[in-house]
């Protein structure tokens, strides 16, 4: 065993063990809520304003590494995916990481089959751009499109702030998404929703109710309440002079 | 005014880039697929070197299990032919498998245990009050089912619970937007940094306003 | 094999990552690092995917004298010779740098400082919402801007001490709660890739 891997792997340990156990509790009890978020909300509605303006919308991801927040942010696209094809909208996909540009394409075709419109797929709309000049990319695509509405998700970094702001200058209504806290500041001022740190890894059980989506989220609520509480008892006994639980957490 | 070409061509990608903040032109567009097609280019340029250094150099040297990231690499392909299209997923499946256990590696320490060990901090003045406190106020904004309002006939500790966990997201609330404001302040004083070197570019090194 | 197969490779390879990130074990960890390097040459194959897309998009562009056709010539008087340079020459040699230096760099450059001109914008638009939310923001970017430069001193010696404050105190409180939640996120979704829950990137609607 590496040292000082000790907690880490407990907690790995723990969390796998709830996430089990709330997903079986949910599938036998089929009790679960969860509080609003209204930036997942907001999504029916930019694509309801798309169909009715007659006007695209935009999906770009952050163009930082492929990581759990670009997996979390497939997953909205394949929501707005299917929204967009419900209601005969239409989508611009943009990714600047070429390792999700498949999925990317197969999300979107499977949403339209699921809605039973196989023929109006076009993988055009589904665009790979390379990270350093899809930031003048993208400004062109919002203006030469006339976009209504943007949805910015994933791993993103400066380019946060000049996708938020020239999609606001178009008159585009805006969605976004990250957990990287410095470029959360930027959402905030520029968007009209934000998704922020950990809501973007909730959205998936938001709109599927997917029982080890659930399991997951309760043991990541679980995990917070442990970390206030491991906190709170912490500082307490660091106050005395007992450093013990800090020490523990060192293993 | 300079004669130097280099300059020229880099006041020229610098402003064509800056005509956009006056609207979408002709000038922008040729310079957003001007640098479109040398971006695509020079990662095409680098994947290559990456494949030639990390495959084919070792291929060539006997590790025949570098084969492998090719082959898969190649199945990428698959998805031009739709009844083998379903291959493409081993590729992806890979490369999503190994982005997950790296990322967990990278912040199950750093992201998590650290964060926790480092807000054990003796509380010995009201700064250190303020902080704890907030850290938790913050994180309460983030619980997604734990003190949910309450439905139907529920106990007072549910009741209790709840208005805890709702007070305690709305000053968490606030918190996040003290921090992101402090964020959004030190960042606009970075990026002043950047802009004066592409002042610097126009106004010295192409038209000579200033020395 | 169509679905369980890349389930079991996803599980595979995540799980040699984070098994010889715990256990103290030489061969594992050599196993690992092979293992992680083999997704840059895979990711170089779909580079080469999106790669021959844009290529293809922009051809077919021309070819049917489609909207701003003359500017996918554009596209492509600057991609196929740059390619041609740095595939034959090497992405060291004069040529290249000199493209490099002169057209990419500045491009660069550009885009990343235009991020001033929109956080200006977003700044002024964030105080005309007049919300509380965006008043807090505002309030507190004003404050720790005043406190990284001379006026701020001068209008009053508190805001530098203010503004360090609320960076040593409010920041670290916020900061450390959205790592927190972020990362546990991460960990969540990574765990489910790897257990074969998450199977949205083989776009079956995660079922």
């Amino acid at each position: 065993m590496n040292p000082g891997r000790i907690s880490q792997l407990v907690f790995l340990v723990a969390f796998i063990c709830i996430l089990f156990i709330a997903s079986e509790s949910y599938k036998r009890t089929g009790k679960f809520r969860i509080r609003r978020i209204p930036g997942l909300d907001a999504i029916d509605e930019l694509v309801g304003r798309a169909t009715e303006m007659g006007r695209p919308l935009a999906f770009v991801f952050g163009a930082g590494e492929m990581e759990a927040q670009t997996f979390a942010s497939l997953r909205i696209l394949g929501y707005v995916c299917e929204q967009v094809a419900r209601y005969d909208a239409r989508l611009h996909t943009v990714t600047p990481l070429p390792e999700i540009y498949p999925m990317c394409l197969e999300i979107q075709r499977s949403a339209y089959v699921k809605q039973g419109k196989p023929q109006d797929f076009n993988q055009d709309f589904v665009q790979y751009l390379p990270a350093d000049s899809s930031k003048a990319s993208v400004l062109g695509l919002f203006q030469r499109e006339k976009v209504s509405g943007v949805l910015l998700f994933g791993n993103y970094y400066y380019e946060s702030m000049v996708f938020a702001e020239a999609a606001s200058l178009v008159g585009a209504a805006t969605i976004a998404g990250t957990a990287n806290f410095h470029q959360l500041p930027f959402f905030v001022a520029a968007c009209d929703y934000t998704l922020i740190g950990e809501e973007l890894f909730a959205a998936g059980v938001y709109m599927s109710r997917e029982p080890s989506e659930i399991g997951a989220l309760t043991a990541q609520e679980a995990a917070k309440v442990a970390a206030v509480t491991l906190m709170l008892i912490g500082a307490a006994l660091a106050s005395f002079g007992k450093d013990s639980l800090v020490n523990i957490l060192k293993n | 005014m300079t004669t130097d070409v280099r300059i020229w061509l880099m006041a020229l990608m610098t402003l064509g880039l800056y005509s956009y903040l006056f609207r979408e032109n002709p000038f922008f567009r040729f310079c957003e697929h001007a640098y479109t097609g040398l971006s695509l280019a020079h990662l095409v340029v680098m994947g290559w070197t990456n494949v030639k250094t990390m495959a084919l150099t070792r291929l060539a040297n006997g590790e025949w299990a570098t084969v492998i990231p090719i082959v898969l690499g190649v199945l990428l392909f698959a998805r031009w032919f739709p009844k083998a299209a379903w291959l493409s997923r081993y590729p992806i499946a890979y490369l999503v498998g190994t982005a997950s256990g790296v990322t967990i590696t990278g912040v199950i320490e750093a992201g998590i245990i650290a964060q926790v060990r480092a807000a054990m901090k003796p509380v010995t003045n009201i700064s250190s009050l303020v902080t704890l406190l907030f850290t938790v106020a913050a994180l309460s904004v983030f619980f997604f089912i734990v003190g949910n309002k309450p439905e139907g006939q529920v106990g007072s500790v549910q009741i209790a619970a709840w208005r805890v966990v709702s007070a305690s997201s709305y000053l968490g609330r606030l918190v996040l937007m003290v921090t992101f404001g402090a964020v959004f302040g030190s960042t606009v004083m970075a990026r002043l940094g950047l802009f004066i070197p592409r002042l610097e570019l126009l106004f010295r090194d192409w038209i000579h306003l200033i020395r | 094999m169509k679905k369980e197969g890349p389930i079991l490779i996803g599980f595979l390879t995540g799980s040699i990552v984070i098994t010889s990130y715990f256990l103290k074990s030489t061969g594992l960890k050599s196993i690992s690092d092979t293992v992680v390097r083999w997704r840059l040459i895979i990711a170089a194959f779909a580079l080469a995917l999106g790669a021959l897309n844009m290529v293809r998009l922009h051809g077919k562009n021309i070819h049917h004298k489609g909207r701003n056709w003359q500017y996918s010539v554009v596209f492509l008087v600057f991609f196929l010779p740059y390619l041609a340079i740095g595939l034959i020459r090497g992405s060291n040699s004069a040529q290249y740098q000199y493209v490099w230096k002169s057209l990419y760099q500045p491009a660069s450059a550009t885009m990343y400082s235009m991020t001033l001109f929109y956080m200006t914008n977003a700044v002024w638009r964030a105080f005309r919402i007049r919300n509380l939310h965006a008043g807090i923001l505002m309030f507190t970017g004003a404050a720790v801007m005043l406190g990284q430069i001379g006026i701020g001193t001068a209008i009053s010696p508190l805001i530098p001490r203010f503004s360090s404050w609320l960076l040593d105190t409010v920041n670290t409180a916020g900061i450390r709660a959205i790592t927190i939640g972020g990362s546990l996120g991460i960990v969540s979704l990574g765990l489910r890739v790897i257990l074969g829950l998450e199977r949205s990137y083989m776009s079956d609607g995660g079922n």
